[in-house]
């Protein structure tokens, strides 16, 4: 079989010289392991499609986007329906290796700068770096054009410093959309000043108080006699660019807006919005007194009667959800990148405290608490790390690939691992780590902040949930139906009682373990299982409760937890599996970490699915959603005091 | 003074005399082991002044000033007077008779001091049949009555009065007994009501119709107690209170009321607050039909999941189906809407329409556009009759 993939792997590369680059560097692994080489023939094998199904989409197509291979089946979204694509195990490589070598010596100035000054006035310094411009296709002037990886390794230096980070990450986020979504006019608009940083982007999504039955308070209405849109309402928690009044920004504005001919809530959309700020009607409102980020100015916008015409909408009204899901995967991403450049530097200090700090003679590093607890935050980083770039890689390989469900899982299983080392650190240094102005404390409310950041970590865990339900109940449908019927459909039913596959035990037929080093053999047995069992869930779910599975958040939070480890597996099986292939260095401690995050994830896949599968009366929740009911009742704690007597 | 009463007593001891226990019915089960005293203090009457007297008589029947104190005189100078205290039996029964009278009869004290009455010792049994065969029948069942008065009255005992029936009866005693299976069940029952009234109940009609009020609004948790006054108003005739329910829910559901459609004012229907009566009035109108149509999840298929819907901003909707956040609200009844409740000081149709015009000018502007409707004629009332029976019950305060 091998012989036959490496005369395939030969044929591609004959066929398609377009291809050749990406082929040179995944063949170099070839000669290592075998294993990884064999999913990256099957891979190409795949591409055929692609000279003839480039640049077909209404959006734009930049030089870039020609290059990327065919669209794949979305890698999470598929989890919940059992099947895997296995070539996806193999680590995307996407930035070639002359490019690398390009990158790094044209990162070398920021990293230098960020390193050496600890003083930083932004503004000019920033513009020379070209920091704004890092993800600007290069037509516009100051564009480095950038993909996803590269914009992201190339933020890394400046995410360090926090006081900016917020600042450029949202930026980042703007040109995100524009460069996605926006038309060419508005493109051409605005890009170059986007990438000079004469105009700087920024989100204003979220709102201080949101409406009852809406998502937004901020209101926009089509006047027709005018041939313009009026932009009302207020909006909160907008980064603006700190110590600089004046500069000119660029937001981009969610508002609600109803469908002409349309009555009615059936009517409701919403619609994204660019707005200036010199624009008139645009008011910056108060500075927000955050416990994190203080460096960062957040403030709440006004936005008075603004007059908007067409142009100034990206893609189409009404139409604002389904542009939004670029404007949040950007977010998601490039905020993740936040939380990971903070982890990292927690676990530095957590590590630097144990190695310095001793104990009745005992150096704390040495005793085995301290020592889980950085092993911990070491597995944690390093699945952020594979999880962020695993899923730029996907978006710079493939065109039009579906990450929504990726990306969201990179920034709940970053965002959460961030704050659960914030909090570790509390733990292992003591009240030291809260002292005021102290680096611990800055970072924990750092990793508070970001914990807030956006959307709320559970809103964000029912995403998850959804998305994933959503493309299972597609694909389920069918099967739900017969299994809810029964009676109606009685050989259906004999099938499933004669199945043999249970949580305990799944049935699996994935061979992932054919697709990664043979040390990762068990690592990648745990992925299979976890899938199964996930699969196993979702079948279950669906069956028992209908479509008013959207109802069970609690389940849902389960099943977002679920996705999430196995994503964060499957990136850190692919990573070690590479490096230790191409021999990196202190890979063989990769692989050891990849093992240790398989195992643990594993194991909390199967509890969580037996909770599933167990239902709410055994696994607890009945219990807590009736006591739930007395706390609303009583408005909060109802037990009297354990000292009452009561004769 | 209490000496005095105690004189007075002595006195006066012929004429309360003649009230003697026949009359009292807890009595009369006890006629055997009472006979001979009853019948010598039935002869004894005859001629009072001859005979020696038994201590039996019934000072509370004849007390002027009737108090807790007063009550606990009597019982003191009754053990007091004598020291094998004759009859002791049926004064602890004349005694637990009166006790509504002397307004104690929910407290404590009072008994353990009618228990402590008995003799302590002599009624324990020394041998198991003694134990077995209720040992002093008679004392024995006047204590277990006792105990039953405290039990529906909602007296609950302490650890205090069961050492004092250990005293009197040891641990064999069966108004021990009664006192444990008391102490099992009355501690677990009396805190049981979801809506427990303050201890005590205050006596202001306003107070009643507060807690009235208030407890019919837990339907909602976000409802909103206000009390109004009728001189707030420049035209009101009566001058009286309102006590109004409404939560910015019902407000809501009352803007969104379509204007065509008139509001009644529909009552009085009845709530008991322990044993006093309030009345109250709704502000309702018919059942939006089809709103509550749209609603009805029948006629989904429940099966069908292949529109599962993801929200990108914002909370996911609790519901599977109208996702866009339109739910019923606990107001939306299938016969009619309530947008508030109230009870007013007077019940008149004066108050009422006070009540609408406070709650015009009080955050619901959108009263003034909307017809409303008097509907005394309820057919509520005559359905809630039926249930409950003709009100033989005598309503001790009805919005006077």
């Amino acid at each position: 079989m091998r012989s036959s993939l490496l005369r395939l792997l030969n044929h591609q590369r004959i066929r398609h010289p377009l291809l050749a680059r990406g082929k040179s560097t995944k063949v170099t692994t070839h000669s290592t392991a075998s294993a990884a080489s064999s999913a990256n023939s099957q891979r190409e094998h795949a591409t055929p499609a692609a000279t003839g199904d480039k640049g077909n989409g209404d959006v734009q197509v930049d030089e870039q986007q020609q290059h990327k291979l065919p669209t794949r089946e979305p890698l999470v979204k598929n989890f919940f329906i059992g099947s895997v694509d296995k070539e996806l195990l193999a680590y995307p490589e996407v930035i070639f290796r002359e490019e690398m070598t390009n990158l790094q010596n044209a990162l070398l100035p920021l990293k230098n700068y960020f390193e050496e000054s600890k003083d930083h006035q932004q503004g000019q310094n920033f513009k020379q770096l070209g920091l704004y411009g890092l993800n600007v296709p290069t037509e516009y002037d100051g564009g480095r054009g950038y993909g996803w990886s590269a914009s992201l390794m190339a933020s890394e230096p400046d995410s360090e410093q926090t006081n900016l980070a917020l600042e450029l990450q949202t930026h980042r986020v703007v040109v995100d959309l524009l460069r996605d979504v926006g038309s060419t006019q508005q493109q051409e608009r605005y890009l170059s000043a986007l990438a000079q940083g004469d105009l700087i982007g920024t989100e204003a999504i979220y709102e201080y108080n949101p409406p009852e039955d809406d998502y937004f308070n901020t209101q926009a209405k089509f006047v027709s006699e005018t041939n313009r849109w009026t932009l009302q309402g207020e909006k909160a928690f907008v980064i603006c660019p700190a110590g600089a009044p004046g500069q000119r920004q660029l937001f981009v504005v969610l508002a609600q807006t109803q469908q002409p001919n349309v009555p009615g809530l059936m009517g409701r959309g919403s619609t994204i919005f660019l707005v200036e700020s010199d624009h008139p009607g645009v008011r910056l409102g108060k500075a927000h007194e955050t416990f994190g980020y203080r460096d960062a100015e957040m403030r709440s916008v006004h936005f008075d009667n603004v007059q908007l015409s067409d142009d100034q909408i990206i893609g189409l009204p009404n139409e604002g959800n389904r542009y939004s899901e670029h404007l949040v995967r950007a977010s998601r991403l490039r905020g993740s990148q936040l939380g990971i450049s903070l982890a990292k530097r927690l676990l530095q200090q957590m590590t630097q405290y144990s190695l310095d700090t001793t104990q009745c003679g005992t150096k704390i590093k040495d005793l085995e608490l301290t020592r889980a607890h950085l092993s911990r935050a070491m597995c944690s980083v390093y699945a952020m790390d594979s999880m962020l770039y695993l899923t730029a890689g996907l978006l710079d390989e493939f065109q039009g690939q579906d990450v929504t469900l990726e990306s969201a899982i990179t920034k709940y299983y970053t965002i959460k691992q961030l704050y659960t080392i914030a909090t570790q650190n509390l733990s292992i240094i003591g009240p030291k780590s809260l002292h005021k102005d102290q680096t611990a404390e800055l970072e924990f409310r750092n990793a508070a902040q970001l914990y807030t950041l956006g959307e709320s970590m559970d809103t964000l865990g029912m995403f998850i949930a959804l998305s994933g339900l959503q493309h299972a109940g597609q694909a389920l449908n069918a099967g739900v139906i017969k299994s809810r019927n029964p009676l109606f459909h009685p050989g259906h039913i004999f099938g499933k009682f004669f199945d043999s596959a249970s949580i305990e035990n799944p049935k699996t037929k994935m061979q992932l373990s054919d697709h990664v080093h043979p040390t990762l053999d068990p690592a990648a047995q745990c992925i299979e299982h976890s899938i199964a069992r996930l699969h196993m869930a979702v079948d279950l779910m669906l069956t028992r409760h209908g479509n008013s599975v959207v109802e069970r958040q609690n389940e849902m939070q389960r099943l977002a937890e679920i996705a999430t480890l196995i994503y964060a597996m499957w990136a850190c099986v692919a990573r070690s599996s590479r490096s230790y292939c191409i021999g990196l260095p202190l890979a063989d401690h990769e692989l050891l970490t990849a093992s240790a995050i398989c195992t643990e994830g594993k194991e909390r896949v199967k509890t969580l699915c037996t909770e599933i599968f167990e239902g709410n009366f055994v696994n607890n929740d009945n219990n807590l959603l009736r006591l739930s009911n007395q706390v609303a009742k009583s408005k909060g704690y109802f037990a009297v005091h354990p000292l009452t007597f009561n004769f | 003074m209490l000496r005095k009463v105690h004189s007075l007593c002595r006195q006066r001891a012929p004429a309360i005399f003649s009230r003697v226990y026949s009359t009292d019915e807890a009595n009369t089960n006890s006629s055997s082991g009472a006979g001979n005293s009853s019948s010598r203090g039935a002869g004894g009457t005859k001629n009072a002044t001859t005979s020696r007297l038994p201590a039996i008589r019934n000072p509370f029947a004849a007390a002027q000033e009737k108090t807790k104190n007063t009550y606990l005189t009597m019982v003191e100078i009754f053990q007091e007077r004598d020291v094998h205290r004759r009859n002791h039996v049926e004064f602890i029964y004349a005694a637990l008779k009166h006790m509504p009278d002397f307004g104690v009869e929910h407290d404590l004290e009072v008994y353990k001091a009618l228990i402590d009455v008995m003799p302590k010792g002599k009624f324990i049994p020394t041998n198991i049949f003694q134990a077995e065969f209720m040992h002093y029948p008679k004392q024995q069942q006047c204590i277990i009555d006792l105990l039953e008065q405290m039990e529906d009255f909602g007296v609950m005992p302490d650890y205090e009065m069961e050492a004092m029936l250990l005293n009197v009866f040891g641990n064999k005693g069966h108004p021990l007994r009664k006192y444990w299976r008391m102490m099992y069940w009355m501690p677990k029952f009396k805190n049981l009501s979801p809506w427990p009234l303050p201890d005590p109940v205050p006596d202001d009609t306003l107070e009643i119709a507060k807690l009235a009020v208030e407890r019919m609004c837990t339907v909602d948790l976000r409802s909103q107690l206000r009390v109004y006054e009728t001189s707030e108003l420049k035209d009101a005739l009566d001058e009286t209170w309102i006590v109004s329910g409404m939560s910015p829910e019902q407000s809501k559901l009352l803007r969104e009321h379509n204007r065509q459609k008139a509001l009644y004012i529909e009552g009085p229907f009845h709530i008991w607050i322990r044993n006093r009566r309030i009345n109250y009035f709704t502000l309702r109108a018919d059942a939006d039909d089809e709103f509550l149509a749209q609603l009805d999840e029948r006629q989904l298929d429940e099966d069908d999941v292949s529109h599962i819907e993801v929200p990108f901003f914002g909370r996911a909707p609790p519901r599977r189906h109208n996702q866009l956040g339109k739910l019923r609200s606990v107001h939306q009844q299938d016969d009619g809407t309530i947008f508030a409740i109230c009870a007013t000081g007077t019940s008149t149709k004066d108050s009422l329409l006070s009540w609408i015009r406070l709650l015009e000018s009080n955050g619901n502007p959108i009263i003034g556009e909307i017809p409303v409707l008097f509907r005394f004629t309820s057919t509520v009332p005559a359905k809630a009759q039926e249930i409950e029976g003709p009100a033989t019950v005598p309503a001790t305060s009805d919005n006077a």
